[in-house]
């Protein structure tokens, strides 16, 4: 039997389990700092690089496997697998989907073997592309036709995030000086939106934190008839258990979801964003 | 508090003051045009602002110039201001402007005049100058307004300037109490932590040296060992609270030095089997082979970090299994240890996760009650993991279980793989764990092993599998469980008699089973290390918490060790720790003693305590270093010390010593220290060492190899291997029997039942100490009798006790080749004679000090301290009398318990000498 495999960044921020229960490889990403490099995920977590950073660390760098990386990753899953499908982050947010390509090239005959898709997502963004894939996968399609449906929902996943300030995104170079200090002067919460592959700023929300979520998600979750009930993902990093069961809640208030997964959001993620940012990603109809 | 913060900031204060001057500039520039100053005003003004933009952005220039030059020219500006203008009121907002900028310098005193020199003007312009218009009602309410808003301002100015200057005297005051009670927090724990570190080093070494005894009764082993357990348990509690002190005020201290991943997993592994005790847990250990030999890191620190996420695991585990897996990444600067510990116990709340590395924190306590600690464990991991510049994390199905994982960035200094077989390709090893679900695990660790070793590891499914395996004829190694060992003996017992095979049997090591000679016992759990040990045909890493020495990787015996202390006790503790490693060892009691000691030069190593009375370690070591030669600049000097807060090791290192070694003794950090400042070329293999003693025995030439009565292969064990030792022992033994039979015949037909029971006690001990093992049986029979008070039916034993006691004292005579039976005090006697002419003489003085030193010794029984000096001062004498003849005896009284004896003549010289 043709064997086709699904694997992705381990950016998708999907559960441990689903990846698991699924098959589906994932390659890590690097987060180096002052001391050392570290394997996202497995090595360094969300909270360890929010903390580090909080803590006055200065450095946290993402890094994109290299092609030479993802040409063992591949000739790895391809020991398993005739086939594999490669879902990548947004190739305008990183460098991972141009390697992954420029690591086909490396892999010659056998790089023709496996097919790389930009998401133009991150985070549970892709998340959806993936699952997408594995239900295509699962009811045995043809690699290209699993390639096909992952591009066909890209366009209607909404990806958004709101952040507690812009102080990540002026670190890592997306706002001014200027812009950060304003948003922390006047309890300004940016809300960032993933728009083909690129991150622009979607709207602001202003004053109490706590309140300024709710509002977010509800101004995400307002056209309900519009959105694909059969799950949401609320990804966070670093929100405490008690805001999240609030941001559930109110969900569930909103749309009638079949499912709504909770997942962390990995370390690549959060230290682009920060402490306390969260997000309602979900596909529209 | 942040307006305090913003305010006393003075960077921050001089740019608002800087503003505020600007805005007066300008508008007196203003007035200057549109009044018609004098031009130079306008240029003074320029100047002005220009010197003090300069002052201000200029990163070097210091504040107080910075402030001293905006005051000045404040001033400047409202004197002229005062003379140009006639009028007041455009002045006012000038001598506002210079107010604020008064007040950010929080100078009350001259704000406060200032405000007098505003009124005084403002009395000049109505009263002097009169060229304020009060004719009206308008104009005079004006005035008054005016007026109003500017002495108001004034006013306000001046009370929020006192009041943030007493908030600030307060705040600094608060920070000062509290910076003074951080610091007595620290004494108090520098204290507390030598208070409590030296009565604990008595306890846990004194153990130690108990447990080392050979003739002691299951009870008073188990009952040792409890006490032991227990003193380490309250010490490991101390050092949290200590180590949490030091993470608290930052003073964590880490040494990077040279170890091997081998010796911490062995050590983490031991440990964990301990304290798992009975629980049914499998603990199950996935160490990747292929992690260097050679990191640079703090080993007892990561030691500690492992043993302390294992020791959780098995708190809040029942049954199940632990997983600990070590693995490494090859990074550009070495690489990243990393470590799992994953267990299937009770697991945590996504709640309780946030609050885990809480200090003095357990999650969960209602459920956790029976669970002891002190909470600090995960929080002193933590820092310890980020002060090597790693992180930890957790994760945890509450009611399945948890994972603690870290990564810690460590340099390599040998990249070869720690765990690698010598003959890889001539391997093929097969195992058959059983059918239960469990064997799951360890066959899928059995494989990863294999495959990581690189050579051919196979997994039979069933026992016929296995044989057809073995039939095969490729099979070179097999491993099972006992379990699968009892159901098929028979085949396993046949496929051993293969000579190119060999069995073995994975086993716990609390109830192992006997097995067949040609099958091998390999003990649980069942990881890289006893493989790649079993495979390479080694011998099994054993137990290193065994007693007896089993952990001593060398021994030294032409090094001269010293350690001062001023405690007789501690100095027993410690020579007994260091007695495995065969060395010589002197002692002294006090910084003097030491320093006269090493006159003679011929010291490798000295141990200095630190605090002793009169002169202190520190001190000591000060003179030491100050002494003429390189010999005392390069004479290794380890600090000993129950003192173990922050900063003491930097305090140390500072101060001349070479290291630190914290009490009560580590045995592996003793170990560590030796390993470290003893010369190469003096350590040796025990095994090497033994045999080599062995070979050149003086038995073989002349008394054989000892007699049935005489074990001598077991008394030399008792002396690490050293002949020469040995021979003293027994030379002692031999010539003191005479007068010892005798004296025990007497005390037994006299029915001196105390005395009798001293004497046989004591000859059970010498005998054993000299393989007289029959003999120390009997003599422990009789003591035991003795002390039942029945004396009346042991006269058969009594005798045969006497005949055996010649008979061991005649073997020993035989092996050491003596001819005459020679009194002791004779023998001593000609020996000393012939000596006579090689002594060199003492002063009085000396002499003094050595007396007193030998009283010191009696006066706290230590018979090995008083050997000791004899063995000092054997190569001297006084007035022509050689001191052996005295130092000799008093240890050899010591020797035998008779401290007092010992002691009285050590006085019988100090009055011949005229002491």
């Amino acid at each position: 039997m043709h064997k086709i495999g699904i694997t992705t960044d381990c950016v998708c921020d999907l559960p441990e389990e689903y990846l698991e229960a699924n098959d589906i490889d994932t390659v890590y990403f690097y987060i180096t700092t002052e001391t050392g490099r570290f394997r996202d995920g497995y090595e360094i977590t969300s909270a360890n690089v929010l903390e580090y950073l909080e803590n006055g660390g200065e450095k946290a760098e993402t890094n994109a496997p290299e092609p030479e990386e993802y040409k063992i990753f591949f000739e790895k899953a391809l020991e398993k697998y005739d086939e594999i499908v490669h879902v990548s982050v947004s190739s305008q947010i990183s460098l991972s989907c141009q390697n992954a390509r420029a690591a086909l090239k490396l892999m010659g005959e056998d790089g023709k073997k496996v097919t790389v898709i930009d998401s133009e997502h991150l985070s549970t963004g892709i998340g959806y592309m993936v699952i997408k894939a594995v239900e295509m996968r699962d009811s045995e399609k043809t690699a290209a036709e699993i390639t096909n449906a992952a591009e066909d929902i890209k366009s209607k996943i909404s990806t958004t995030f709101i952040t507690l300030n812009a102080d990540y995104l002026y670190r890592n170079g997306r706002v001014s000086k200027g812009v950060r200090n304003i948003c922390s002067a006047f309890q300004l919460h940016p809300v960032l939106t993933v728009k083909n592959g690129n991150i622009t700023l979607k709207a602001v929300r202003i004053g109490n934190y706590e309140k300024a979520i709710i509002r977010y998600v509800r101004g995400q979750l307002r056209h309900s008839s519009r959105i694909e009930t059969k799950r949401l993902f609320i990804t966070h990093a670093g929100c405490p258990v008690k805001m999240i069961s609030q941001i559930k809640a109110e969900s569930e208030k909103l749309c009638s979801f079949e499912e709504i997964i909770v997942t962390k959001a990995s370390a690549t993620i959060s230290s682009n964003c920060g402490t306390g940012t969260v997000g309602v990603l979900f596909v529209y109809n | 508090m942040k307006l305090f913060h913003i305010i006393t900031d003075k960077k921050f204060a001089g740019k608002a003051a800087w503003a505020v001057y600007t805005l007066c500039s300008i508008m007196m520039e203003i007035m200057a045009y549109f009044s018609g100053w004098a031009l130079w005003i306008t240029a003074v003004l320029v100047i002005h602002l220009a010197i003090l933009t300069f002052l201000v952005f200029y990163h070097k220039a210091p504040i107080k110039l910075q402030s001293a030059f905006m005051m000045l020219f404040s001033f400047s500006n409202i004197f002229l201001c005062s003379v140009s203008e006639g009028r007041l009121y455009p002045s006012l907002s000038v001598f506002l402007g210079a107010a604020i900028i008064l007040a950010v310098y929080r100078d009350e005193k001259i704000l406060i005049t200032y405000m007098v020199l505003i009124v005084s003007g403002i009395a000049y312009h109505v009263f002097v100058l009169d060229s304020i218009a009060l004719d009206t009602s308008l104009h005079i309410t004006e005035f008054i307004v005016r007026v109003s808003v500017i002495c108001t301002a004034q006013v306000f100015l001046i009370i929020f300037v006192v009041g943030m200057n007493r908030y600030r005297e307060l705040m600094l005051s608060s920070v000062e109490d509290a910076r003074r009670a951080e610091q007595y927090k620290s004494d108090f724990l520098a204290n507390m932590s030598h208070e409590i570190r030296t009565p604990m080093n008595a306890i846990i070494g004194m153990c130690e040296l108990i447990l080392r005894e050979n003739d002691l009764s299951e009870t008073v082993r188990e009952n040792c060992f409890n006490i032991q357990t227990s003193g380490r348990n309250l010490l490991s509690i101390i050092n949290d609270i200590l180590d949490f002190s030091k993470i608290d005020s930052g003073n964590m201290e880490l040494i990077k030095a040279e170890f091997n991943i081998a010796s911490v997993l062995n050590d983490v592994i031991n440990m964990s089997e301990a304290r798992k005790g009975i629980k049914n847990i499998d603990i199950l250990v996935n160490a990747d082979p292929d992690i260097p030999r050679g990191l640079v890191g703090d080993e007892v620190r990561i030691r500690q970090i492992i043993i302390n996420l294992m020791t959780n695991a098995i708190k809040f585990t029942q049954r199940g299994t632990i997983t600990l897996t070590v693995s490494r990444t090859i990074q550009d600067y070495g690489i990243n240890l990393f470590v799992s510990v994953a267990d299937t116990g009770i697991g945590i709340t996504e709640e309780n996760i946030e609050k885990l590395f809480t200090s003095f924190r357990q999650v969960d306590t209602k459920k956790n009650r029976s669970v002891e600690g002190t909470g600090l464990g995960l929080a002193i991991s933590k820092s310890l993991i980020a002060n090597m510049g790693g992180f930890i994390s957790v994760n945890s199905i509450y009611g399945s279980g948890t994972e603690f994982r870290f990564v810690i960035p460590l340099k390599v200094s040998d990249a070869r793989p720690f765990a690698a077989l010598n003959k890889p390709d001539s391997i093929h090893a097969a195992a058959y764990f059983g059918d239960k679900d469990f064997v799951r695990k360890h066959k899928q660790l059995y494989l990863e092993t294999g495959s990581r070793l690189g050579t051919d590891f196979r997994y039979a499914e069933g026992i016929d599998e296995l044989k057809k395996l073995v039939s095969e004829g490729k099979i070179t190694h097999i491993f099972t469980n006992g379990e699968e060992y009892l159901k098929g003996s028979d085949t396993f017992i046949e496929m051993a008699k293969n000579e190119n095979i060999q069995v073995f049997v994975i086993q716990n090591r609390v109830d192992a089973m006997r097995l067949p000679e040609n099958i091998k016992s390999i003990y649980r759990p069942f990881y890289v290390i006893p493989i790649v040990s079993a495979l390479n045909n080694e011998k099994m890493v054993v137990n290193l918490n065994e007693r007896r020495g089993a952990d001593i990787r060398f021994i030294a015996p032409r090094a001269r060790v010293l350690i001062v202390d001023d405690n007789a006790i501690n100095l027993k503790v410690a020579t007994g720790l260091m007695r495995p490693y065969n060395m010589q060892i002197v002692t002294a009691q006090s910084g003097p003693g030491a320093i006269n000691m090493l006159r003679s030069k011929d010291i490798d190593l000295v141990f200095m305590d630190h605090m002793m009375p009169e002169m202190d370690g520190v001190e000591a070591t000060r003179l030491i270093r100050e002494m003429e030669g390189e010999y005392y600049k390069k004479l290794p000097i380890v600090a000993l010390t129950a003192n173990a807060v922050s900063g003491v090791r930097e305090m140390f290192l500072s101060s001349g010593f070479n290291d630190f070694l914290a009490k009560p003794i580590e045995l592996t950090a003793l170990d560590r220290v030796l390993r470290s400042h003893l010369p190469r070329e003096y350590m040796q293999s025990p095994a090497k060492a033994y045999f080599g003693k062995t070979d050149r025995r003086k038995s073989d030439k002349s008394g054989g190899n000892g007699s049935p009565l005489l074990d001598i292969e077991k008394g030399l064990s008792y002396t690490g291997g050293s002949e020469e030792d040995y021979r003293d022992i027994l030379s002692l033994y031999v010539r003191k029997s005479g007068e010892k039979i005798q004296q025990i015949g007497e005390l037994f037909e006299q029915k001196d039942v105390k005395n009798y029971v001293i004497e046989v006690h004591a000859l059970k001990s010498t005998s054993l100490s000299i393989g007289a093992v029959k003999l120390s049986e009997l003599a422990k029979e009789l003591e035991a009798m003795g002390k039942a008070g029945d004396l009346d039916s042991a006269e058969k034993k009594n005798s045969e006790l006497l005949k055996l006691y010649k008979e061991a004292a005649d073997a020993g005579r035989e092996y050491l080749g003596m001819t005459d039976d020679i009194p002791d005090e004779q023998q001593a006697e000609a020996e000393s004679e012939s000596d006579a002419a090689e002594l060199s003489e003492i002063s009085a003085s000396e002499l003094k000090e050595y007396i007193e030193k030998a009283k010191a010794a009696c006066q706290s029984f230590d018979s090995d301290a008083a050997a000791a000096v004899a063995s000092e001062t054997a190569g001297y004498s006084f007035e022509g009398e050689p001191l052996k003849n005295y130092f000799g005896r008093a240890a050899a009284l010591a020797e035998d318990f008779e401290y007092e004896a010992a002691e009285n003549e050590l006085v019988k010289l100090e009055e011949k000498a005229n002491l």
